[in-house]
Formats: C-alpha cells, sequence, structure tokens
C-alpha cells in the first residue's frame, strides 16, 4: 500500500526519519479516529449508529459535536444531551465532514507564525481547498467528492511535519522560496531533497488511508504526473490550492509564479472546467466558509 | 448593429447560465441522493432506538412485576406476624408498618407513614416506640426493652426490639423494630402471684381454724360438765330456793360461753345442727327480705341463676353466713349504696381457687357485693382471723367472719373476698352442690322433756361429759352403756348389739375416731340409730356417707332438754 515510496526513491532515508518521527508525536494520536471516520465516509451502508460509536468514545469529540448542536445555528428546541439527537440535528453527512475537519485541526493547533507563514492560515487555506475540490467534484463532475474533502484537508500535512520536526531546514525553505519567489515545493527539493507533497502522502499511507486520499495529496502540485485514474483527484485538488492561493485564502507561500499558473490552465482543460465555472464554484466557497464560521466549525 | 455587438455578451451569459444548470442540476441529484441516504440511516436509527425502548420496557415491566411479587409477599409476612412490626428512615419517620401495627394504633396507614411517632400520637408523650433517637446515632440495637403504649385496647405492655438497619457503607439508614405483646404475660404472672397469696391465706386461715376450733372443743367438753353438773343439781334443788336462781345463772353463763366458742367452731344455734339439701336461692330471699327491713337506704340486688343446684347444709347456718355477710356489707356503705347478691352454679374447674383437697364435682357460687369503703389490702389479710376486729372491741366480737368461714369450711366450701380500698368489696362462697337431693326428716316437735326406756350407747372420751350425760339419760329412764374410746364403744356394742337402740356418739376420740366406730356399727347391718355428737363442727374430713347415714346431730355442750328431745326425737323414728 506504498505506491508513493517507490515513485520517489531518492530521498528515502531522511523522509523515513522525518516518518518516524511524526509516528512517535501528537499527530499520530488523531490517526485511528480519521481511518475510521474515513472508512464510514467512504461506506454507503454506514450509520449514523457508527458515527455515534466513535464520537462516544472521544470526549473532546462528544463535547464538540454537543456543543454545534445546541449553538445558536441549530437553536433546538430543548437543550441536546445526545449523541444520537445530535446527529439527526446536524445531519448525518453534514457531521461526517465536521467530525473530520475537527480531528484534522487538531494538528494545526499551534498558533506559530514562521516568517509569514502561520499555521492558522494554513488551516484556512487547507478547508477552502477541501470544500472547493468537494464542490467541483459535486457541481462539475456530479459526484459526492468526499475524498477530495479528506485530501483537501491533509493535503499540506507534510507542512506541519516539516514545520514541527525539521525547523531549522524549515526556516531556510521559507527564506528561500521568499527570496527566490518560488514555490514552496521547489524550495524544499533544494534545502531536504523532498517535497511536503512527498511526506505528506507518506504519513498518510503509513496511516493506511485509501490511495484514493494519499495519491492525490502526494501530487497536488504536480497532478499531470499522477497515474491517470488519480488524474481528476490530484487535478482537482490542485486547482483548488491555485484558485485558494491566488484569492486570498493561502498561508503566505509564494504559489503563483506563471509556470504555476499555466499548469493551472492546463489541468483546468484536462478536467474540462472552464474558468467560469470556477470562478462561480469558488464564489460559492466563499459563501460557505462564511456560514461554516458562523457555525464556529472554521 | 447593438445585437451583433450584444452578442458574445450573450452567448458568454448563456454559457454562464448553462454551467449554472449544470451545478445545480448535480447538486440536486447529489442531494436527492444523499436524502434518501439520510432517510433510511434516520429510519434505521429510529427503529433502533423503538427497538432498544421496547426491550427496556418490557424489562422494566419485569422487573416491576418482580418488585411488586417481593413486596406483597413481604407485606403478607408482615402482616402474618403476631407482633408489631415497622420501619423508621432516619429521621425516624415511618415508612413501612404491618397490619398489626395499624389495629394496635387504630389508625389508617396513611396517617402513619412519612410522620414520626411524636406526630402521630402528640398526647402519648413519647414512650418506648419514640425514644429511638438515640439508636439513629450510635447504630447499636436496643434489645427487649419493655414499656407500656396507649392501644385502642387499652394500655399494652410491650417488649420492643429496634435494631438499625444499614448500607453497604454501614451507615444508619433506618430503624426496624419488632415488638411483642406481653400485656396477657404480665397479667398471668401478676394473677399467678395474687392466687398464691390467696392459698397461703387459706392455708393459715385452715391452721388458726384448727387450733381455734381445737381450743374451743376443749372448753367446749368443760362447759358440758359445767352445764351437765349444773342441769343435775337443778333437779335436785328446791325450784323456789336462792341455789336454784343461781344454779340457773350458772347455765345462762355456761349458755353464753358456749355461744361463743360455737361460734368460734362455726356452730350457730345451739343444739341444732341439721343438714338437709337446701334451695340457696329461697334462703337468701328470706334473708334478704329481713334485711331490707333494717336498712332501707341500701338497694339490694339479687341475682339469681334459678336452675340453681340445691347444697346440703345446715339452713340456720347457712341463715346466718347471709346474714353476716350482708351486714358486713351494709356497715361498709354507711351512707347506703347497692348491695348484690347472686347464685350461680360452677363446675369444679371452674372454681377460682382450690385451696384445699376440695371434692370434685359441681360447686354453687354465691356472690355478696357491696359498693362500700373496701378493705384494705392490710385487712384483707386477717379479715377471717378470730378476735380480729375493725369495729373496735365494744362492738364486735371479732368472730363474725371467723365464725363465716368456720361454717363455710365445714360444709366443704372456701370463702373468699376481693377488695379494694373506696371500690367496694366481694364476697365469694363457693359450696358443693348436692344434685341427687335426699330429703330428712323434719324437726321433731318440741315437748316437755320426754323420756324413754331404751339402751343406749354412750361414748365420749371426755370424763366429764360421759359422766353428765349419762347422768341425764338415766334421770330420763334409758338405760345407759358408757364407753371411754372407740376401742371400748366397738366391743362394748358386739357384746350388746341386740339390746343397743341408740348409739349417742362422739366424733372426735384420740384411740379410735367416731367415724371408724361409726362405719363398724353399721357395717354389722344392725338397725341400730346413730346420733352424732361433737364440740366440731362437721369438717370436710366428715364425709356425706356420715352426713347422710347418720341419724341425727348434736352439738355439745347439750343441756339436758336438747339432749332430751334429740334422743327422742331420734328414736321415735325407728318406728
Amino acid at each position: 500500500m506504498h505506491p508513493s515510496d517507490s515513485d520517489h526513491e531518492d530521498p528515502k532515508s531522511p523522509m523515513t526519519a522525518l516518518l518516524d518521527q511524526v509516528n512517535q508525536s501528537d499527530i499520530r494520536s488523531i490517526k485511528s479516529v480519521i481511518t475510521r471516520l474515513l472508512d464510514i465516509i467512504n461506506d454507503a451502508g454506514s450509520t449514523a449508529k457508527d458515527l455515534t460509536d466513535i464520537i462516544q468514545v472521544d470526549p473532546p469529540l462528544t463535547a464538540k459535536v454537543l456543543k454545534l448542536a445546541n449553538s445558536a445555528y441549530f437553536s433546538p428546541r430543548e437543550k441536546i444531551s445526545e449523541i444520537k439527537k445530535a446527529i439527526i440535528y446536524i445531519g448525518f453527512n453534514n457531521l461526517k465532514e465536521i467530525l473530520l475537519s475537527q480531528k484534522v485541526v487538531e494538528i494545526f493547533k499551534s498558533e506559530d507564525t514562521v516568517q509569514g507563514y502561520s499555521r492558522n492560515q494554513l488551516w484556512r487555506h487547507s478547508v477552502a481547498v477541501a470544500l472547493m475540490g468537494k464542490m467541483i467534484y459535486r457541481r462539475e463532475f456530479g459526484l459526492p467528492g468526499e475524498n477530495v474533502y479528506a485530501a483537501g484537508l491533509m493535503h499540506d500535512i507534510g507542512i506541519i511535519a516539516i514545520d514541527q520536526f525539521l525547523q531549522e531546514p524549515f526556516r531556510k525553505i521559507l527564506h528561500i522560496s521568499k527570496e527566490k519567489r518560488i514555490p514552496l515545493s521547489q524550495a524544499e527539493k533544494g534545502v531536504i531533497g523532498f517535497t511536503h507533497a512527498d511526506i505528506g502522502e507518506a504519513i498518510c499511507a503509513n496511516w493506511n488511508l485509501s490511495p484514493e486520499i494519499t495519491v492525490p495529496i502526494g501530487y497536488h502540485h504536480t497532478p499531470m504526473l499522477a497515474e491517470q485514474s488519480y488524474l481528476r483527484l490530484a487535478g482537482t485538488l490542485f486547482v483548488s490550492e491555485y484558485c485558494c492561493h491566488t484569492n486570498k485564502f493561502g498561508f503566505g507561500a509564494r504559489e503563483t509564479a506563471p509556470s504555476v499558473r499555466a499548469a493551472y490552465l492546463a489541468t483546468l482543460k484536462q478536467l474540462e472546467i472552464s474558468p467560469g465555472a470556477i470562478d462561480l464554484i469558488f464564489r460559492d466557497m466563499v459563501a460557505e466558509i462564511a456560514v461554516m464560521k458562523r457555525k464556529g466549525l472554521v | 448593429m447593438d445585437s451583433s455587438a450584444g452578442l458574445p455578451d450573450l452567448v458568454e451569459k448563456i454559457r454562464f447560465m448553462e454551467i449554472q444548470v449544470k451545478h445545480l442540476s448535480n447538486e440536486l441529484r447529489l442531494t436527492r441522493e444523499e436524502y434518501e441516504s439520510a432517510t433510511v440511516n434516520y429510519f434505521e436509527l429510529f427503529s433502533h432506538m423503538e427497538k432498544k425502548v421496547e426491550e427496556r420496557t418490557l424489562e422494566l415491566n419485569r422487573l416491576h412485576t418482580v418488585l411488586q411479587d417481593k413486596n406483597r409477599e413481604l407485606q403478607i409476612m408482615l402482616d402474618a406476624a403476631p407482633g408489631m412490626i415497622f420501619y423508621k428512615n432516619r429521621e425516624r419517620r415511618y415508612i413501612r408498618v404491618n397490619k398489626k401495627f395499624l389495629e394496635t394504633f387504630g389508625v389508617a396507614e396513611s396517617a402513619v407513614i412519612g410522620r414520626t411517632h411524636a406526630e402521630i400520637f402528640p398526647d402519648q408523650g413519647g414512650g418506648i416506640l419514640d425514644d429511638d433517637r438515640e439508636l439513629v446515632s450510635s447504630g447499636r440495637p436496643f434489645l427487649n426493652r419493655t414499656g407500656t403504649i396507649q392501644t385502642v385496647f387499652g394500655e399494652k405492655t410491650v417488649m420492643v426490639n429496634q435494631v438499625p438497619g444499614k448500607n453497604e457503607k454501614a451507615q444508619v439508614t433506618g430503624i426496624f423494630g419488632f415488638t411483642v405483646d406481653i400485656t396477657d404475660l404480665k397479667r398471668a404472672e401478676k394473677e399467678k402471684k395474687e392466687l398464691q397469696k390467696r392459698i397461703v391465706r387459706a392455708e393459715k386461715m385452715e391452721s388458726i381454724g384448727t387450733l381455734a376450733g381445737g381450743i374451743a372443743h376443749n372448753f367446749n367438753n368443760i362447759l358440758m360438765a359445767i352445764q351437765g353438773y349444773a342441769s343435775l343439781m337443778l333437779i335436785e334443788t328446791d325450784p323456789e330456793s336462792n341455789h336454784h336462781r343461781m344454779l340457773k345463772k350458772i347455765e345462762n353463763q355456761v349458755e353464753n360461753g358456749s355461744r361463743l366458742t360455737h361460734q368460734l367452731i362455726g356452730y350457730t344455734r345451739e343444739g341444732k345442727y341439721e343438714v338437709r339439701a337446701l334451695r340457696v336461692n329461697n334462703l337468701i330471699r328470706d334473708v334478704a327480705e329481713t334485711f331490707t327491713i333494717t336498712r332501707k337506704d341500701i338497694r339490694l340486688h339479687l341475682v339469681l341463676n334459678e336452675n340453681l343446684h340445691r347444697i346440703i347444709a345446715d339452713r340456720g347456718q347457712i341463715e346466718r353466713v347471709l346474714m353476716d355477710l350482708m351486714v358486713n356489707a351494709a356497715d361498709a356503705m354507711p351512707q347506703g349504696g347497692d348491695l348484690t347478691v347472686s347464685t350461680r352454679n360452677l363446675s369444679y374447674e371452674d372454681l377460682p381457687l382450690r385451696p384445699f383437697k376440695m371434692k370434685k364435682g359441681a360447686y354453687v357460687r354465691i356472690c355478696v357485693t357491696d359498693t362500700g369503703v373496701g378493705i384494705g389490702k392490710d385487712i384483707i389479710e386477717h379479715i377471717f382471723e378470730p378476735f380480729f376486729t375493725t369495729k373496735g372491741l365494744s362492738k364486735g366480737t371479732g368472730l363474725g367472719l371467723t365464725s363465716v368461714y368456720g361454717i363455710v369450711k365445714a360444709h366443704g366450701g372456701y370463702i373468699d373476698v376481693d377488695s379494694e380500698k373506696g371500690q367496694g368489696s366481694t364476697f365469694t362462697i363457693c359450696l358443693p352442690a348436692h344434685i341427687q337431693a335426699k330429703q330428712r326428716p323434719a324437726d321433731a316437735s318440741p315437748g316437755h322433756l320426754p323420756r324413754g326406756s331404751e339402751t343406749i350407747l354412750l361414748v365420749d372420751d371426755e370424763d366429764a361429759v360421759l359422766d353428765v350425760a349419762k347422768g341425764i339419760l338415766q334421770y330420763l329412764g334409758y338405760r345407759v352403756l358408757a364407753a371411754r374410746g372407740g376401742n371400748e364403744a366397738i366391743a362394748l356394742f358386739h357384746r350388746h348389739r341386740e339390746e343397743i337402740d341408740l348409739v349417742v356418739l362422739d366424733m372426735i376420740m384420740p384411740d379410735v375416731d367416731g367415724r371408724l366406730v361409726f362405719d363398724k356399727i353399721r357395717q354389722t347391718g344392725a338397725p341400730v340409730k346413730v346420733l352424732v355428737s361433737s364440740g366440731f363442727c362437721l369438717t370436710d374430713r366428715s364425709d356425706r356417707n356420715l352426713w347422710e347415714n347418720c341419724d341425727g346431730f348434736i352439738g355439745k355442750p347439750f343441756s339436758m332438754e336438747t339432749l332430751s328431745l334429740k334422743v327422742r326425737e331420734v328414736l321415735k323414728a325407728r318406728g
């Protein structure tokens, strides 16, 4: 289940070391919950009871779900104190995504800002990419797009890993990216020999997430290099990310170089999406984020 | 121009709208699919919950039934208990009580549950069921405590066990109480003590009676001798002389003395001791008639059982007993009051007291009840004793009740008294009933010293009595064989059995008892008459056989007149 490993054979040992560090850190603690959530999301036969089982064993999650169900947005007639009732109020499908993002956000909890990069912004960026990716899938391809959403939430998890465990190289990477006005992944290649996409894919693969999530993460800057069957997923992630970077949903990285824009337009063409449709979707995505903000989800 | 210039715009607009239509239709389809799956989801969720609720409800119902059954079982057990059972909580409020508790206090359950004992019975001032406050704090049980409680059945003595109810942490959660009604036990104990006291009293009376009787008997013999000699001297003295008058005085004084000794030993009328079957009710009516004439301020009530058995008794003596008791009762009511005389039949088993070896068989009970001043405990102890009087030495002889006692005892019965200071008194007499009545011959008509010539065997252990009687009888013309004791009497009888017409037989003799002599005589089958003479009354030892088979009875000391009349009467009955 590690197809990405063989694709990026060169920087094996430093990346494996980083992976080991991640697996020994707090980040690992969310692994099982995310895995089970994704199982439920991808299983059409799953029920609200399966979701309840996950939530009940996780006290912070239980608290968040109940807080959400009792929030002004849902404003239930009487106070909800049962997970089952909360699920009915919030909605099964809604809750799946809410739970996933609530869990992933734990990885992004640090408030540090390092040379124009902040984890907060990175989280906001990740949610926007996930939401936009899902909307593209739904509207353009008529598909639920739940894997895109999950992949979108975690596509930059590699940055967190590098930031947390390779702090000095990471400063250098940010510095180079800023000075040379080159995309982050290009600077990463130069400094540590692999990109955040590489390590992100490796982490998710290590967590036994499905290739529908791991592969798009690995190729979210280079969708054209991905296998044909993952092209649409990776491409959608790339398109979404580009839009967010160019429209104030970035996190300070230089991801809008002319070369990137060319790749963006080529990818759009490849996915048979008109720029007008992207504009429309982006607009609705921004509105949706505003709604989520009101719900207290972002 | 306008239209051609606007064309690309329009195309762009149309394309834009096409995108929107595509987006919306895709969203719509997806949303519908999601809605459908959500519906299934919710349905499953609900049906799952419903099933759970149903299962839980069934289980709850089952548990409820089990609890109800247990509760019912417990209530049956509690209600079946002979004593009161209760459970109080820490605040000492009743949580549960059994039926006995409600019955005993005559309260409804709703008035008990949730209240403390003091709240339910504010006027009882605590009591043994309310003083368990300390038990809650100490956690130690109160065991085998006795106390009294006020119930609908009156004051009851109970023994109470109170034990603390504790939870698993050994904290006191309440009080369990169990009570046993020991009122009857206490009363039985008290009654037993009372009975014992009465038996002791009766036994003491018997020994006093025996002593007094013995003394009286001896005095009687002395008086008998004096009387006899005086009688003999009178015969030989000129009726007009001074000596004749003085001898008469001696006779009078002897008579007074004799009355005293007779009282002491239970005789009343000199020379008359005639036992026969009597109707006590008639006797009571006669006495009552005389009595009501004397005391108008006393309401007399007769509660007489008309089917009363007859008794074998001397009419005069029983009359005397009734009169004495009624006079006593009247004396106890100087301000007037109610005097009740009641009669009823009793079986041997029903006798309230059996102090002596009383005979089995039917009894007649006579109660004389007054509403007077009552008799104090200290006095009751001595009331039948000789020379004990409350009337002052000048007023009474102190022999009235002693005599009553002696008479009753002589008739094979007993007398007892119940009284409390200020509560009136009840004298109870029980006498053996006579079921098969056998009329005794009527009294002989009095005549003037009837004489005779028959042969009489005279038996007495006292020389003086023997001499006097012999003198009198010989004077009257009889042939007299004198025997000084039982053995001599039997010997003489066997030697002269063909000649002897009458035996005058003393009862109490040192060698062979008069009763034995009587039996020996009767065993011979000789048609001889027997006149029993004794200074002693017929005690319980003198059986009915003697009473019914002797031909008469004469009390000592006897005057010449009495003896002559009695002997003549008995001999006359022969033909």
